[in-house]
């Protein structure tokens, strides 16, 4: 069966043969599914989709789950800097669908969803289904404005100036482009302005860019031209590029343009490689922009969003404020103080389906507690780590307790050894809490 | 100590990815006895407060405890270890001969890797200097297992464990004490030498002992050992 | 008989308002799942860096908590984890993870493949 051109034949033909094969692990059987089960379905399967998905599956052995991809496989952004400098494979960050199938009994449809009938509860996609819901959840990720920088275009973005924050050709696009930046050459990278998904994301390839010069470029140079003041983790990240990058004295691999420094990005000549800032032009042998962001552009199109671009959302279960049951997690969702990354996505995708369960079963929603740990690397052996658990109060989703902190600035050399290999052991168990 | 120790840091970084975690195993030879015997003849003298210091500055105590003494299920117990055993891990972590490939020894690889040898034999000092604790299991008196320990089984061309690691699992030299050791490490160090996976003793000396053991009877050591320090004997 | 009933009508009418009421608390489950990322699904994970939490004897769990809250135990992360929750909240979480069943540790052996895959040997 081409998993293309899903007819509704072999919808039905799924749904069977998934339930059988979940029958073991949750006591489903055909037989409930077919009678009057209630049906959640769900757009995108990146992080907030497919956790949510496993764990409604968890929270709720009989209800019947679609979830609506428009790519057979995910290939996670988690780790795609570290394919830039070869410490990991596109490959080995690439998931496919078969477990959320096979395991949780989830009807995975590869296709596009082009729009959503509120009134009828019917999501309609690219190939003409129409599939009917009693609960909607929306996952889908973020949408890059391109618009906001002269002269830049997602056409321009596919060939000559990557962003690469989405992994896939782009990841391999930069990779090449760093190999071939001539000796003594700079790499340009252009943070955006807040929020945006993983706060920490460029300042950690500028890291790994500059860590990989040391090796193979030595007279290299990355410069940061950023529209911000401050970033996340700056603490550590800064001492972390003093002990390894020589930041701060004449010798400095890394250098950095704040935005009362002038380092906003506003225009870009591709042809010449040089990009204009607030302040001066720079000339670059890469450039890499990393643009602003809006929710993912179909909850735009089916108008989850409020002014802001990002979709408001009840902070207590992360359902919707403009549409009813539906709900809105990860990137695209406005959590306040939660950061837009793959931990919080997944976090949130637990207390939605939890959420969910709850009103399928007329029970009411139990408190919210959101987690969210994001580790960086500024070097392979030198990890840093932000940490927070998370409560509503006062309306807002904010750290519980005395629980936010980044890490400590010590002298204690092994603490970013430690936190460098915690890193890669996160990442093993975070894939397997999506994926497995 | 501090700088030396940053400068290792800085150094391993550069080093880069021919260190890699992830990558190939690195070979290094093995020891044979006249080897090991050379290298640990020619350690510094350990001091033992430099040992404690260097337990809290490396961060030891975060995973193996205060003194040494694994909180955990996932952590060795290094108290009362050996000088000896204790030095030969540091330097077979340092060396990679010790590299039980995933999940397991990457950790202690990095860390040994920015370790000095006066570093190594500090902590080494430190640990042998603290006792022995029991270990909080379920052991009822198992009369199979303790004759195993005390006498062997010739049959499986067993020799007793406690011929080589002690009437009171204390150990001696390389041989490591294993009284008091954490059951679930225990039993997976134990597995890993059965499979193959661990690899660093001196001529199999420890591995061939573990081949006829069952699962069952692995478990049972573990428990054993484990309640053995200050329990009945 | 009417006054048992008296009390039933009274104690379901007790649940409704307690039901309608803002949740005080996150159920033991609901908190343990946001552990996940790190000990595994169910903290059954096992391995170098992240200690398992399934199967951990409540008591022990709730000393490691307080011990990591209050600074007095060593750590990488968990100073920082454990500082969001109280005592109530330590206590459900222990319940909850003391019932789910410990995993070995597994050994496992790196297999080379073309997608760099770990495999149990
Ligand atoms: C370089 C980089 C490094 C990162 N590192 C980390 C890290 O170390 N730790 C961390 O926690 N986070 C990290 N992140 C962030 C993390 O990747 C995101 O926050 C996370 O993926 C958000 O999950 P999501 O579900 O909101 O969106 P996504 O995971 O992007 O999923 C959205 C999915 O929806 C699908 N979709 C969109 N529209 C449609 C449609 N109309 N029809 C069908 N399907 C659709 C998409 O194809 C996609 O699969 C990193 C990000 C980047 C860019
Ligand atoms: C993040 C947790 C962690 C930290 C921090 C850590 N260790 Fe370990 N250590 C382990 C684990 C896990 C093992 C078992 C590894 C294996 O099976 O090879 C281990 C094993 C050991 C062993 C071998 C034990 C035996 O009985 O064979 C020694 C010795 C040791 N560590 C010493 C140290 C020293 C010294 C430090 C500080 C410099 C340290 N460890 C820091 C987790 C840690
Ligand atoms: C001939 C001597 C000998 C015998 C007999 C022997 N061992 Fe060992 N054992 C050793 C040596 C030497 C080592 C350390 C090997 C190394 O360097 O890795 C060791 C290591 C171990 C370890 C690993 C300790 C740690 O901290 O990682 C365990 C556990 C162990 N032995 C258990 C046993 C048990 C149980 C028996 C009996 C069934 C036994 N041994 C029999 C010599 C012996
Ligand atoms: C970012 C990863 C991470 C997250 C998230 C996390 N932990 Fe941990 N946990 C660790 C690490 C690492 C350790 C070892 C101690 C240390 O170095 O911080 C640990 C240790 C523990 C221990 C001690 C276990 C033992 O064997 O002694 C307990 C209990 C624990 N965690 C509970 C929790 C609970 C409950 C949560 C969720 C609310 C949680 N952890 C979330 C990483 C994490």
């Amino acid at each position: 069966m081409s998993q293309n051109k899903i007819t509704r034949r072999d919808l039905i033909k799924v749904f069977g043969a998934s339930a059988v094969a979940a029958t073991g692990l949750f006591g489903m059987s055909a037989k409930a599914y077919a009678k009057g089960a209630n049906h959640v379905v769900i757009i995108g399967g990146g992080v907030g989709g497919s956790v949510c998905a496993k764990y409604l599956r968890f929270a709720d052995a009989d209800v019947k789950i679609t979830m609506i991809e428009q790519n057979p496989e995910y290939i996670t952004c988690l780790r795609s800097n570290d394919v830039m400098v070869g410490y990991h494979t596109l490959d080995e960050l690439t998931f496919n669908y078969n477990t959320m199938r096979e395991k949780y009994g989830i009807n995975v449809m590869i296709d596009q969803v082009t729009g959503v009938d509120y009134d009828r509860k019917t999501v309609s996609t690219k190939n003409g289904e129409k599939v009917q819901y009693d609960r909607l959840v929306v996952s889908p990720g973020v949408d890059f404005r391109f618009q906001d920088y002269e002269g830049l275009s997602k056409e321009l973005s596919d060939t000559k100036i990557p962003h690469a924050y989405k992994a896939g050709p782009q990841t391999l696009l930069l990779q090449k482009q760093l190999e071939s930046i001539p000796q003594g050459g700079t790499a340009i990278i252009c943070p955006p302005q807040n929020p945006f998904r993983c706060p920490p994301g460029p300042y950690e390839r500028a890291s790994l860019f500059a860590e990989w010069m040391q090796k193979h470029n030595p007279r290299g140079k990355v410069l940061i031209c950023d529209p911000k003041d401050r970033f996340t983790k700056d603490g550590p990240f800064k001492k972390g590029w003093e002990r390894l990058y020589g930041y701060g004295t004449d010798n400095s691999m890394i250098e950095w343009i704040s935005g009362s420094q002038g380092g906003r990005v506003v225009g870009v000549d591709a042809k010449n490689m040089t990009i204009e800032t607030d302040g001066d032009d720079h000339k670059g042998d890469l450039i890499n922009i990393i643009p602003n962001q809006q929710a993912g552009k179909i909850a735009q199109i089916i108008g989850l969003t409020n002014h802001s671009g990002w979709c408001p959302i009840d902070r207590h279960t992360m359902e919707s404020t403009l549409h009813k049951d539906v709900w809105v997690l990860g990137d695209s969702s406005i959590a306040d103080a939660m950061p837009k990354s793959g931990y919080a996505a997944g976090s949130q995708a637990k207390v939605a389906a939890q959420a969910i369960a709850d009103s399928l079963h007329g029970r009411s929603p139990g408190k919210a507690i959101y987690s969210n740990v994001c580790y960086s690397l500024a070097g392979e052996n030198y990890g840093v780590s932000i940490a927070a658990i998370y409560e509503v109060r006062d309306g807002l989703i904010k750290p519980k307790g005395k629980s936010a902190g980044v890490s400590p600035i010590t002298d204690k050399p092994a603490q970013p050894i430690l936190e460098a290999v915690y890193q890669k052991n996160w990442q093993r168990e975070f894939v397997k809490d999506v994926f497995s | 100590m501090k700088k030396g120790l940053l400068a290792g840091l800085i150094g391993l970084t550069l080093a880069g990815s021919a260190m890699a975690g992830h990558g190939e195993k690195p070979h290094a030879e093995h020891w044979t006895n006249a080897t090991l015997t050379e290298k640990l003849a020619a350690m510094p003298e350990g001091n033992i407060a430099n040992g404690q210091a260097l337990h809290v500055q490396m961060m030891c105590n975060s995973c193996h405890g205060e003194q040494g003494e694994s909180p955990s299920r996932n952590y060795a117990s290094l108290n009362g270890q050996t000088k000896e055993y204790t030095m030969k891990m540091l330097l077979d972590y340092r060396d990679s001969r010790r590299w039980e490939d995933y999940k397991q020894a990457n950790i202690m690889v990095k860390l040994a890797r920015v370790m000095s040898d006066q570093d190594i034999a500090d902590v080494a000092a430190f640990y042998a200097e603290q006792d022995m604790k029991a270990w909080d299991v379920d052991y009822t008196k198992d009369a199979r297992i303790e004759r195993l320990v005390a006498k062997g089984n010739a049959n499986i061309m067993l020799t007793p464990c406690a011929s080589c690691h002690g009437v009171h699992g204390e150990g001696n030299g390389i041989t490591p004490a294993i009284a008091g050791q954490v059951p679930e490490y225990f039993v997976r160090t134990m597995k890993a030498y059965q499979e193959g996976h661990r690899n660093n003793d001196v001529h199999k000396g420890m591995s061939q002992f573990t081949h006829d053991l069952s699962d069952e009877d692995i478990k049972a050591l573990a428990n054993y050992y484990a309640q053995l320090p200050g329990g009945e004997k | 008989m009417k006054l048992k009933s008296l009390m039933v009508a009274f104690g379901m009418m007790a649940m409704a308002l307690v039901a309608n009421a803002e949740p005080k608390q996150a159920t033991g489950q609901a908190m343990s799942w946001q552990c996940a990322p790190c000990h595994g699904i169910n903290g059954q994970e096992f391995n170098e860096a992240m200690p398992p939490l399934a199967g951990m004897k409540k008591d022990e769990f709730v000393k490691a908590m307080i011990a990591f809250r209050e600074g007095t135990r060593a750590a990488i992360i968990m100073d920082r984890v454990a500082r969001g929750f109280n005592d109530a909240e330590i206590e459900a979480m222990a319940v909850w993870f003391e019932k789910q069943p410990a995993i070995q540790w597994e050994n496992m052996t790196y297999v080379p493949t073309a997608g760099g895959k770990y495999e149990p040997k």
